[in-house]
């Protein structure tokens, strides 16, 4: 056994499912939770030992607040002391808590009977373990796995940030809301609606300014990892002398926390009650507009007292309707270098279906094609309803210069890489792109708009793409089409509207 | 409503008279489903590595020649192809614990053992100490656990090695090593066993379980694995 004189190593702990005891240190008089290797002579031990989820009575929601991570999450080398638990330096909380037998995931929120299953149990002996599946790609929580409460403790810059932009007076008027809402007493929410290109990143550049003045902590977290890829850069490059960091599936620094975080929805769940200033970029997008085990991360990582903002082009209506009778709502109608929303042009093409299972482009898209490489000179940017349709395409048209991307491709971060430094001509893309990347001049054409995947935020957010840069503030959309829908129609006027007012 | 196994997405069911009559509900939808490679009667008829013919392959021929390794493995038999989408069922059934996945292979697994190894003692490839540790469960003991209602644990691994998956082939070839020890010597007396385990891959694994069976009485071992990479 590797116990060393203080306590026990994480790299021994990890090793086994700690069995907990409830008992009241001596010399104390509150009850804690311990792992049972910690029991000295002297304490009062109160109830039997048990795997975490069984132990009775439960656990109290822990208070501490800092990170939530499994054990074997921590760093090897750190020695856990029994007087980290004595003192509540450390606090353990249940994996999975059982409510009359039915289980929720204390670290995802999961609360779906299918989405557990039952496994032949090493750790704790039992058959009959309950694991959840919803987050097991970041690590097995069990009935026998407790959660480890640590504190985080970060150094803030000691001078006040600078940053030398400069706003547009639209962007300006919004910013100043954020700030205000920062100093609120009763509201603790505000909704930026920003049309596509307003400049949302500069925007909150004052908000991260004043919070790290307040010594608050900022999370912002974004539903892509395409997104946090895109704005880390920006953030650092604006505020070198702020460490920031970015979490999403795969990225190295997972483990680590900093003043400022920006997060895939995801990664969230592995703080808890930790930060003062939340800010989640495109609240409408998919999936953190359907998942409620992602509001439940969000939520969870946020302190009691913590100030949300949300961004968006396309805000879903309720959200609208919660926060419009208070005045809770900022509005930018301008992008940031003034021009209009490009408005999309509707267009019949036929069965274009038919036309591409004959391994042939719509003769319209065509004829299209060729005029825009001559007359525009801008990148081509084609969204198409489904993967299999943007592969298709892709051999159809058959050129060096276009490509296809998607969800399932290995290089997509490389291809859209490229295609941004002008390698490509082309890019054939599935929604995926459709929010939170910039390329500074492409025309748009949306391959069977009719399809259920393109709703009315998507549309606005596909149309959003083009125009966006101060050289070249138009482009062309276009809506290819086998049959109008109402969300091209409601897009369309959404667009106007926005550059009417 | 019934959901896949795998991807979470709703299975669309088309009612057919095939589907009215099947006994097994389907755990996968038909896109996980198609992504899964058979292998079929294009074999080697000794370890059922997929390749053009059914003559007994070159890894075989090779293993047969060692004088150390020939006649270890009567043969072994697997029910998949390790293809792309075999890594990532493995990364997330075997690394990251998701145990139910196995349910999805149940049904062949258990036909498998029923109609080519009946009346076999089932053992499954054990784990060390410090994988066990690490994992939380057995993976081939999870696979086993499929075929029959009652298997055989009778051997240990004392000696912790590397992943097998990080060597390259001539290492687990010239490997002398014997991580495997036979815990439970009575029931082996002249029975045929069957080892059970994940992937085969270039089968070092099952010859090195195979030599102490035999050395402990077993009359024949032969392999089921899941995958055949």
């Amino acid at each position: 056994m590797k116990v060393t004189k203080d306590g026990l190593a994480v790299f021994f702990l990890g090793g086994m499912h700690l069995k907990c005891v409830w008992v009241v240190p001596k010399g104390q008089s509150e009850r804690i939770v311990l792992p049972y290797e910690y029991i000295q002579e002297d304490d009062d031990v109160q109830s039997d030992p048990a795997v975490i989820s069984h132990l009775k009575p439960s656990p109290q929601r822990p208070t501490l607040q800092g990170k939530s991570l499994l054990i074997r999450e921590l760093p090897e080398q750190w020695v856990l002391t029994r007087h980290q638990f004595t003192s509540g330096a450390v606090q353990l909380s249940m994996g999975i808590s059982l409510k009359r037998s039915a289980p929720t995931c204390n670290r995802c929120g999961n609360y779906d009977k299918e989405q557990f299953a039952t496994f032949d149990c090493y750790w704790c002996g039992r058959n009959q373990c309950l694991y959840c599946r919803s987050c097991i790609m970041m690590g097995k929580v069990t009935t026998c796995t407790p959660l480890v409460h640590v504190p985080v403790a970060e150094p803030f810059p000691g001078k006040r940030l600078k940053w030398n932009g400069v706003l547009t007076k639209e962007q300006q008027s919004a910013s100043l809301q954020m700030i205000d809402l920062l100093h609120h007493t009763t509201d603790n929410e505000l909704l930026i609606w920003a049309v596509c290109g307003a400049g949302k990143t500069e925007m909150l550049f004052p908000l991260i300014i004043e919070a790290i003045d307040q010594q608050k902590t900022l999370l912002i977290a974004t539903p892509r990892t395409d997104v946090v890829l895109e704005l880390f850069p920006r953030i650092r490059q604006a505020f070198p002398q702020l460490h920031s960091i970015a979490l999403y599936g795969g990225s190295e620094e997972r483990f680590q926390s900093a003043p400022l975080v920006i997060s895939t929805t995801h990664q969230t769940r592995r703080f808890f009650q930790y930060f003062d200033v939340v800010i989640i970029d495109e609240i409408d997008a998919f999936p953190y507009h359907f998942d409620d085990s992602l509001r439940f991360a969000v939520n969870k990582a946020a302190k009691p007292s913590a100030k949300f903002y949300y961004l968006s082009a396309t805000p879903p209506q309720p959200l609208i309707r919660k926060l419009q009778s208070n005045n809770q709502i900022a509005m930018i109608n301008r992008r940031y270098h003034g021009y209009p929303l490009p408005v999309p042009v509707i267009k019949w093409i036929g069965d274009w279906r038919s036309y591409v299972e004959r391994k042939k482009l719509p003769p319209k898209l065509t004829s299209w094609m060729k005029r825009q490489q001559q007359e525009s000179g801008r990148q081509l940017l084609i969204f198409v309803p489904s993967i299999k349709v943007a592969e298709q395409v892709e051999a159809i048209i058959a050129r060096k210069d276009v490509i296809c991307v998607h969800s399932q491709h290995s290089d997509r971060k490389e291809i859209v890489e490229a295609f941004r430094h002008k390698q490509y001509y082309c890019l054939i893309t599935t929604t995926i792109l459709e929010r939170g990347v910039t390329f500074p001049s492409v025309d748009v054409v949306v391959l069977g708009a009719e399809n259920d995947v393109f709703t009315i935020a998507a549309l606005v957010q596909i149309a959003g793409r083009a125009g966006r840069s101060k050289e070249d503030p138009k482009g062309d959309v276009l809506f290819l089409h086998d049959g109008t829908t109402i969300a091209m129609k409601q897009a369309v006027k959404q667009i106007k509207r926005m550059n009417d007012k | 409503m019934n959901k896949c196994l795998y991807c979470q997405r709703v299975i669309e069911e088309q009612v057919s008279w095939s589907t009215l009559f099947q006994r097994e509900h389907r755990q996968f939808c038909h896109a996980c489903w198609q992504q899964i490679k058979w292998i079929n009667d294009l074999r080697c008829s000794r370890c059922y590595r997929p390749q053009s013919s059914q003559s007994v392959c070159l890894d075989c021929v090779r293993w047969d020649k060692s004088n150390h390794w020939s006649n270890k493995l009567t043969r072994n038999v697997s029910l998949l192809s390790y293809n792309e989408w075999a890594q990532d069922f493995v990364a997330r059934f075997k690394f990251r614990g998701d145990v139910v996945l196995v349910k999805a292979f149940e049904h062949e697994l258990k036909r498998l053992y029923s109609r080519q190894f009946h009346h076999h003692l089932i053992v499954p490839i054990p784990l060390s100490e410090k994988r066990m540790v690490e994992r939380g469960f057995n993976q081939s003991e999870a696979l086993a656990r499929c075929m029959a209602t009652s298997i055989n644990d009778v051997l240990t691994r004392v000696i912790h090695e590397e992943k097998t998956s990080k060597k390259l082939r001539w290492q687990r070839m010239a490997g002398r090593s014997r991580p495997f020890e036979v815990s439970e010597a009575g029931c082996l007396k002249s029975r045929d066993v069957v080892l059970v385990d994940d992937i085969y891959t270039t089968g070092a694994t099952v010859r090195k379980a195979a030599t102490v069976l035999l050395e402990a009485g077993a009359t024949s071992v032969s392999s089921i694995t899941l995958f055949r990479s």
